[in-house]
């Protein structure tokens, strides 16, 4: 799909590029960068230096964790990049502790802006469109330093975009309502929110029947999984299509879903992908493994084969032009159950389950799933009206023939879904 | 060197890990990028969709000439592409008829900015410094592209809130204009110059005849547009007392696609602006200390792609590249400066300014030459005297200008007032002037 644009930005029009072109010249272009930004860590990072023998190729260089940056984190700072470009920030604590990192204030104009901009065009969203989004930080990392003005066009006198920014924490019931009306000033508009607001509001709007004077053009989903079933009911109560983009604190915006799927295409300008299997082999297309990303692009403290803790499903297609497919993004690690067997139990699994497999919409409200040991499973449920014992054995039914022959599955009512520190919510999680 | 830099442009960023990173690794990124713009190319662009193999590799597709430009003009226009980016320009003539082409607006956050401070980075020009710019006429806009709000302005316009830009206009380079100029740039504090070779070796001439003051250096020098010869260098070393770079660039690629590495007359070029080749006249790349046609592709122009355009220069080829930056051992000057006689040994400026200056040491005698060739093994030496010649200097000078030439080739000479210069204000050194 073409993607026209009038601008002056030379990093995007050599995304645009990428995903128009030929995909076996824009992976060795990745490829190359990838090398580049190696070869740089090599040199310059004494932690590289010390674990890498010379000549290692790529795919032998150490997985890097968040338990090495914790433990080596000065020894992953380049030498000879000047201190003023490091820029502090913490992962949000999502899989555990927060771990302090350092990223490069240059990638600010690469991936806040240009990347940016290149998702909102695919995704068909005009440049003047104002921004509401609906966060759990209170302060956005921007990431983006004052270097990002080169990438503005020269005598632009037209108005800049408005964007506004709402807390997670501070939206009350009536506060959606005023809210609502308020955004027709943004008219026109795209919404940014975590899956679990949109869940909220999508069940706010539609028990409530509050009018969305102006809907947004798009809503683009961020920082959780995002399931079908929020796709589906945030589509239909707002009247919009409903985008993803993948992004994290370490990396930023590195990919965003193809319109009409929940399929991630990945910038190759800004990552390299690979997605490992247990024995840290590429995993065959549609198996799922763990996703392992190469910043292209921080000189100041390079992610080499970063284990991010999320798990992908390779996609079969494999590219878009230059850009990397996954077929799914399963969700962090701690997202995703592993039963005795082996099997996998995700967010969406369990939503087909019981959303299209069975119908329990009109019971359930809201759910979240623990694996309480090995081979136990809780599903903790905010219904709807109050159930009974028959429709809790109606559940339980639903989800065993999907578990191993011997799991225990056990429904509990709770009266609303737990929330992480960072605010972000969860659905899946081991507990033991 | 490391170039250190608390600047947060990302473009710049990767010139400097490509400048000191591994030449190989850099390549591959520089082969990818060139790759990606063939691609962009042969989807777009109807003509490079006819003249491109389907299975061959880069160096099987035609070099880009100036008659293919102006014969194809509309088939180089990449499809799909809005045309509010392209940015009409004109070549400067330097090498024959003008001719119009396009490049793309997105291209210059990378050249304007990113290339121009790496340049000015590697050749010690840091952002406080006030500049000198020697050029053709008063420009309209600073070399970053910041444009200068009004030619109506005082004279020299002053940037609010930045270092003074002192545009000097080669075509009113008399002596009074060069002596009020030397006279007043004291007052800019720190500055460089930065200008037409040939107009530098003007002022610098000048300066040096007239004994003329010049009590506070430039922090560099940095020449652009017409050839740096080893004689005009060292004039230029001499009289201002600081050093020499030169940056090469030419209006179809911008300004800033290449520069000299300190200290020396090989030019390395920026990898993520350029892909450069110096090829043989049997379209292969010279061997290493060979001479060929530099020979570029821009990697960033998805308006109109050029991809091995023939720049019409000539360069030696290297294979010492620096960090990632390919190097060429020395750009000798425009095809059209070099000519070749019967036998196939070429003169070309720096072979002519060697022989009269270098060896012969002329300087005394002789202010200014040019050398044509008026027949296949006829050259004329045109010269402007500093003083009027006796017979014994007029013999002199054409025995030495014989040794740069072959034995049975007619030598003359002529006296010329001052010297021819081309459309574009760049004067020349060597050219043919035989059909």
């Amino acid at each position: 799909m073409p993607i026209r644009e009038r601008n002056q930005d030379p990093i995007l029009e050599r995304m645009i590029a990428a995903f128009e072109g030929d995909t076996a010249t824009w992976r060795r272009a990745t490829r190359s960068l990838r090398d580049a930004i190696a070869d740089h860590a090599v040199r310059a990072v004494p932690y590289y230096r010390a674990v890498v023998p010379p000549g290692t190729p790529f795919d032998e260089l150490p997985l890097l964790t968040k338990r090495t940056i914790r433990e080596r984190l000065v020894e992953l700072l380049a030498e000879g990049v000047p201190e003023g470009r490091r820029f502090r920030d913490d992962t949000s604590g999502s899989t555990g502790t927060p771990v302090t990192f350092y990223r490069d204030t240059t990638q600010g104009p690469l991936e806040n802006i240009s990347s940016e901009r290149f998702f909102r065009r695919l995704w068909g969203i005009p440049p003047e469109a104002h921004t509401i989004q609906l966060t759990g930080r209170l302060v956005v990392p921007s990431g983006e330093p004052p270097g990002r003005s080169l990438l503005r066009r020269r005598g632009r006198e037209t108005p800049q975009p408005r964007s506004r920014t709402v807390l997670n924490i501070h939206m009350t019931p009536d506060r959606l309502g005023r809210e609502l009306q308020e955004w027709k000033d943004f008219d026109p508009y795209l919404l940014l929110a975590y899956p679990s607001m949109l869940t909220w509001i999508a069940e706010q709007i539609e028990d409530r029947g509050l009018e969305v004077p102006v809907p947004p053009l798009a809503v683009v989903a961020m920082s959780e999984t995002l399931s079908p079933g929020v796709v589906d009911r945030a589509a239909r109560v707002l009247g919009c299509p409903v985008h993803a983009r993948y992004s994290s604190n370490e990396f930023s915006r590195l990919a965003g879903t193809l319109p009409g799927s929940l399929r991630y295409a990945f910038n190759p300008l800004l990552a390299y992908v690979e997605v490992l299997n247990d024995d840290g082999a590429p995993t065959a297309p549609g198996e799922v493994g763990r996703l392992v990303l190469t910043d292209l692009n921080n000189y100041v403290m390079p992610f080499i084969r970063y284990d991010i803790g999320d798990l992908a499903r390779v996609s079969e297609e494999g590219w878009a032009g230059g850009f990397r497919i996954v077929e799914e993004i399963m969700g962090r690690t701690t997202d995703v159950i592993r039963l005795p067997s082996g099997r996998l139990v995700s967010v969406i699994t369990l939503h087909n389950i019981l959303f299209r497999t069975h119908h329990f919409e009109p019971y359930i409200d809201a759910y979240q799933c623990a694996q309480t040991a090995p081979n136990a499973i809780q599903l903790r449920i905010v219904w709807r009206r109050a159930p009974d014992d028959a429709l809790r054995d109606a559940v339980v039914s639903a989800i065993v023939p999907f578990m191993d022959p011997d799991t225990r599955v056990s429904v509990t009512d709770i009266p609303q879904v737990e929330r992480l520190p960072s605010g972000k919510g969860w659905v899946v999680r081991r507990e033991f | 060197m490391p170039i250190e830099d608390e600047n947060v442009d990302p473009i710049y960023q990767k010139m400097v890990a490509a400048r000191e990173g591994d030449p190989e690794t850099w390549g591959r990124v520089n082969r990818a990028l060139r790759d990606a713009m063939v691609d962009h190319a042969v989807r777009r662009c109807p003509y490079y969709r006819k003249v491109v193999p389907g299975h061959g590799g880069f160096r099987d597709i035609p070099m880009l000439t100036k008659e293919i430009i102006q014969e194809n003009f509309d088939d180089l226009l990449a499809e799909g592409i809005p045309e509010e980016r392209r940015v009409p320009k004109r070549t400067s003539g330097t090498t024959g008829e003008p001719f119009a082409f396009y490049r793309d607006t997105s291209q210059g956050p990378m050249e304007y900015i990113s290339a121009q401070r790496f340049l000015k980075r590697s050749h010690g020009v840091t952002d406080e410094l006030s500049q000198v710019w020697v050029t053709l006429r008063p420009p309209t806009s600073a070399p970053d592209g910041t444009p200068l709000r009004s030619r109506r302005l005082p004279w020299p316009p002053r940037r609010r809130g930045r270092p003074t830009l002192r545009p000097v206009p080669t075509l009113r380079l008399t002596s009074d204009r060069v002596r009020k100029e030397v006279r007043e740039w004291p007052g800019l504090g720190r500055y460089f110059l930065y200008g037409h070779a040939s107009a530098l070796h003007r002022i610098a001439e000048e300066i040096e005849e007239s004994a003329l003051p010049f009590p506070v250096p430039p922090a560099s020098v940095v020449t652009t547009a017409d050839n740096l010869t080893h004689h005009m260098e060292a004039l230029l070393a001499r009289v201002f007392r600081a050093p020499i770079h030169s940056w090469y660039g030419s209006h179809e690629f911008n300004g800033y696609v290449a520069g000299t590495v300190p200290g020396t007359r090989r030019y390395v070029f920026n990898p993520l602006l350029v892909h450069a080749e110096v090829l043989g006249d049997d379209g292969r790349p010279a061997r290493p200390g060979g001479t060929g046609r530099l020979v570029l592709t821009d990697l960033n122009n998805y308006v109109m792609p050029f991809v091995r355009y023939d720049t019409g220069d000539v360069a030696v080829a290297s294979d010492r590249p620096s960090g990632g930056w390919p190097a060429v051992e020395e750009v000798v000057g425009r095809s059209s400066e070099v000519v070749r006689l019967p036998s196939g040994a070429i003169v070309t400026p720096a072979a002519l300014t060697y022989a009269l200056f270098t060896a012969g040491r002329l300087d005394p005698h002789i202010r200014v030459c040019q050398c044509a060739q008026t027949g296949p093994n006829r050259l004329e030496l045109r010269v402007v005297w500093r003083r009027p010649p006796t017979d014994e200097v007029r013999t002199r000078v054409v025995e030495t200008f014989r040794t740069a030439t072959d034995p049975d080739t007619a030598v003359s000479m002529r006296d010329i007032e001052q010297v021819d210069r081309t459309p574009s204000g760049k004067t020349w050194l060597v050219r043919r002037e035989i059909g």
